[in-house]
C-alpha cells in the first residue's frame, strides 16, 4: 500500500467515525430547535430528580419522613385548603399533598419505566427472533402476538390483576405484558428491512453467528424506533397505572400513587375541590412532557417521518 | 362483496379461540382454590377435594378451556360464586348500557374530532390549526377518570345542570345521565380523531387529483368533500375502530366515577367480590364483542375503499 493511499484509507477511517457520530448529534441537533420538546425534556429530567431525591431521603432519614408526613394521618386537620404553609393544601387525611404527590413520582415515573423497559427488552428479543428467522418462527410468534393485541389493553391488565392481586409487582406485570406485542412488531419490521443490506450479507460472508449479526449489527440500526416507542408507550403506562389504581387494583392508599391519590377523591368532592385537581393536574403535565418529547424525538431522529 | 365478508368471519374463528383462550388461561389459572371459594374457610377437606373433582379443577388447563368453551357455545356462562345468579344473564343486562355508553363516546368524538380536524387541516398553520394541535396533545394526555371528576365538579356540583351519577329512568333523564360520561369517554378519542383526521388530510390534499380537480373547476367545499375527504377516510376509521375498541374496554374507569351500570363497573365489583365466574364471564363476552367490532371495522374499509375489496375478489 502506497503512504498516499494509506493516508486516504485512514481518512476514510476517521470520517466514517464522524459520520457514525453524527447520527446522534444531528439528532440533538435537530431536538433541540424543538422548543416545547426541549421544556418538556427538562420537566422530565427535574421529576427524574424529585423522584431519586425523595428515595435518598428515605434512606437517609430510614423512612421517617416518609412515615412522619406522608403516610400518617392527621384527622385534626382535614381538607386544609391550599395555603402559604401547604401550597397545593391537605388531603382527606390531613396530609400534604404536594409532599405526596413530590413522594408519589416514584411509582408512576419510575415504575411505568420499568414496565416499559421490561417490555422493550421482551418485545425486542420477541421481535428480533421473529424478523430475522422468518417463515414457521414469524408466523407463529406473530400470530402469538396478535392474540394479545386482540384484547382491548386495558382489559388485560385488569384481568391479569384480578388473577394476581393488587400490589406494585403485579401491576408491574399486567402493564409490561401488554406491550410486549407492540415493541416486538416494531422491532420485527425494522429487522426485516434491515436484514436485507449489504452489510448483513457481507457479516454473514465473514462468519458471524446469528447471535452476533441479531445484536451487533441489526439491533443497533433499529434503537432509534425503539426510543421513539418506549417514550411513548411510558405514556401510555403511566395512565393505566394511575387507572389502575384508581379503580383500586394497582398501588393501594396510603401508598402516594398519583392514581390512587384520586381513590377517595370522588367521596369528597364537594369537600374539597384541591384534593381532586392537583394530583390529576401531575398526571397530565407527565404524559403530555412524554408525549411531547416523543413526538420531538421522532422528529429528530428520523426526520423523513415528518409530515 | 359477500364473499370478502364471509372471509373475514373465517378469519375470526382463531383469533376468537386465541383471545379466549387467552383470557381463560389468565383467569382460570389464577391462585386461590374456587372449591374453597364456593364452600367457604369452614368446609372440611374431603368435601372440598369432592367438589374439586366434580368442577374438573384438577385437570389438565387444555381440557378445562375445552369443557368451558363447550358449555359457552351451549350458552351457559357459569355462576355466580356470590350470588348463584346465571352469569349470561347478569351480563347481557349490563353490556346495553356499555354498548351506549360507548356509542355515545363515540359520537361525541366523533362530533368533536372529525369537523375540527378537516378545519385545522384546511388551515395548516394557522392560529385555529395551532390552537387544536395544542387541544389535541392536551386532549390525548388527559386521563380520562380525572376529566370526569372535574366535569362532574362543573356541572353538577357547581352548576347544577346535570346529575353526576348514576342511569336516569325514562328518556329525557336517562340522556341527561349520560351526558357527562359520554363528554369523559369521548374527549381522548376526540383528540385522537382529530390528529388522525388532520394529517390524512393534509396528505391526501398533497395528491395530484387535487390539483386536477382544481383545474376542472370544481367547488372547493365538493373537493373537501368527495376527493380530500373520501381518501382520507381509511386512516380515520382504523383510528375510530380502534376507540371504539377500547372504549368498550376501558369503560370501566368511566362507568365507575359516574355508577354507570355497565359491564365494566359490574366486572370491577366483581374482580373486588373475587367472583372468579362473574369476571371470567364479562372478560369473556368485552374481548369477543372487541373482536367483532374489529370484525365491522374491517368490513367498513372495504366500503370506504374499493381497492381492499378488489383484493378479496379472488
Amino acid at each position: 500500500m502506497t503512504s498516499k493511499e494509506l493516508v486516504q484509507s485512514k481518512e476514510l477511517v476517521q470520517n466514517s467515525e464522524i459520520m457514525r457520530r453524527s447520527l446522534w448529534m444531528d439528532a440533538w441537533r435537530r431536538f433541540k430547535k424543538n422548543k416545547m420538546a426541549v421544556c418538556s425534556l427538562v420537566f422530565l429530567m427535574i421529576l427524574v430528580l424529585i423522584g431519586l431525591s425523595t428515595i435518598v431521603i428515605d434512606i437517609a432519614t430510614d423512612n421517617a419522613i416518609y412515615d412522619s408526613l406522608i403516610i400518617k394521618q392527621d384527622l385534626t386537620d382535614r381538607f386544609g385548603e391550599p395555603s402559604g404553609a401547604h401550597i397545593l393544601g391537605l388531603d382527606e387525611f390531613g396530609r400534604d399533598i404536594l409532599l405526596r404527590i413530590l413522594w408519589g413520582t416514584r411509582y408512576s415515573l419510575f415504575m411505568s419505566a420499568a414496565a416499559i423497559v421490561a417490555a422493550a427488552i421482551v418485545g425486542t428479543i420477541i421481535g428480533a427472533i421473529s424478523g430475522y428467522y422468518s417463515g414457521i418462527v414469524d408466523n407463529v410468534i406473530m400470530r402469538l402476538m396478535d392474540v394479545v393485541l386482540a384484547l382491548p389493553y386495558m382489559l388485560l391488565a385488569i384481568a391479569i390483576v384480578a388473577a394476581l392481586g393488587p400490589g406494585l409487582v403485579n401491576v408491574l406485570i399486567s402493564i409490561a405484558i401488554g406491550y410486549v406485542p407492540e415493541f416486538a412488531r416494531i422491532i420485527r419490521a425494522s429487522v426485516l428491512s434491515v436484514r436485507e443490506r449489504e452489510f448483513i450479507e457481507a457479516a454473514k460472508a465473514l462468519g458471524a453467528s446469528d447471535r452476533v449479526i441479531i445484536f451487533n449489527q441489526i439491533l443497533p440500526n433499529v434503537l432509534a424506533p425503539l426510543i421513539v416507542q418506549i417514550t411513548m408507550a411510558m405514556a401510555g403506562a403511566i395512565l393505566s397505572i394511575a387507572g389502575l389504581s384508581f379503580l383500586g387494583l394497582g398501588i393501594q392508599p396510603p401508598l402516594p400513587e398519583w392514581g390512587a391519590m384520586l381513590t377517595n377523591a370522588r367521596a369528597y368532592i364537594r369537600d374539597a375541590w384541591h384534593i381532586t385537581a392537583f394530583p390529576g393536574l401531575m398526571i397530565l403535565l407527565t404524559i403530555l412532557a412524554l408525549n411531547i418529547v416523543g413526538d420531538g424525538l421522532r422528529d429528530a431522529l428520523d426526520p423523513k417521518l415528518k409530515n | 362483496m359477500y364473499k370478502y365478508v364471509l372471509k373475514r368471519l373465517l378469519m375470526m374463528i382463531p383469533v376468537l379461540i386465541g383471545v379466549s383462550f387467552l383470557v381463560f388461561f389468565i383467569l382460570a389459572v389464577s391462585p386461590g382454590d374456587p372449591a374453597r371459594m364456593i364452600l367457604g374457610e369452614q368446609a372440611t377437606q374431603e368435601s372440598v377435594d369432592a367438589l374439586r373433582d366434580e368442577m374438573g379443577l384438577d385437570d389438565p388447563v387444555l381440557v378445562r378451556y375445552a369443557h368451558y368453551m363447550g358449555d359457552v357455545l351451549h350458552g351457559d356462562l357459569g355462576t355466580s360464586y356470590k350470588t348463584k345468579l346465571d352469569v349470561l344473564m347478569q351480563v347481557l343486562d349490563r353490556f346495553p348500557n356499555t354498548l351506549i355508553l360507548s356509542v355515545a363516546g363515540i359520537l361525541v368524538a366523533l362530533v368533536i374530532g372529525v369537523p375540527i380536524g378537516i378545519l385545522s387541516a384546511k388551515r395548516q398553520y394557522s392560529w385555529v390549526d395551532n390552537l387544536t394541535t395544542v387541544l389535541g396533545l392536551v386532549g390525548v394526555a388527559m386521563p380520562n377518570f380525572w376529566l370526569g371528576l372535574l366535569l362532574v365538579m362543573l356541572f353538577s356540583l357547581h352548576l347544577g345542570w346535570l346529575p353526576s351519577s348514576g342511569m336516569g329512568e325514562g328518556l329525557v333523564p336517562m340522556i341527561k345521565s349520560l351526558i357527562l360520561p359520554a363528554l369523559t369517554l369521548g374527549t381522548g378519542c376526540a383528540a385522537s380523531i382529530m390528529r388522525m383526521t388532520r394529517s390524512s388530510m393534509l396528505e391526501a390534499m398533497r395528491q395530484d387529483y387535487i390539483d386536477t380537480a382544481r383545474s376542472k373547476g370544481l367547488k372547493e367545499s365538493y373537493i373537501t368533500k368527495y376527493h380530500m375527504f373520501k381518501n382520507a377516510l381509511i386512516p380515520i376509521i382504523t383510528v375510530i375502530g380502534l376507540q371504539f375498541g377500547m372504549l368498550l374496554g376501558g369503560a370501566a374507569l368511566t362507568e365507575t366515577i359516574f355508577a354507570w351500570p355497565g359491564l365494566g363497573r359490574f366486572m370491577i365489583e366483581s374482580i373486588k367480590s373475587k367472583d372468579m365466574p362473574m369476571v371470567l364471564g364479562s372478560a369473556m363476552f368485552l374481548a369477543v364483542m372487541y373482536s367483532v367490532v374489529n370484525l365491522i371495522v374491517d368490513i367498513l374499509y372495504a366500503y370506504a375503499d374499493p381497492r381492499i375489496k378488489a383484493q378479496y375478489k379472488h
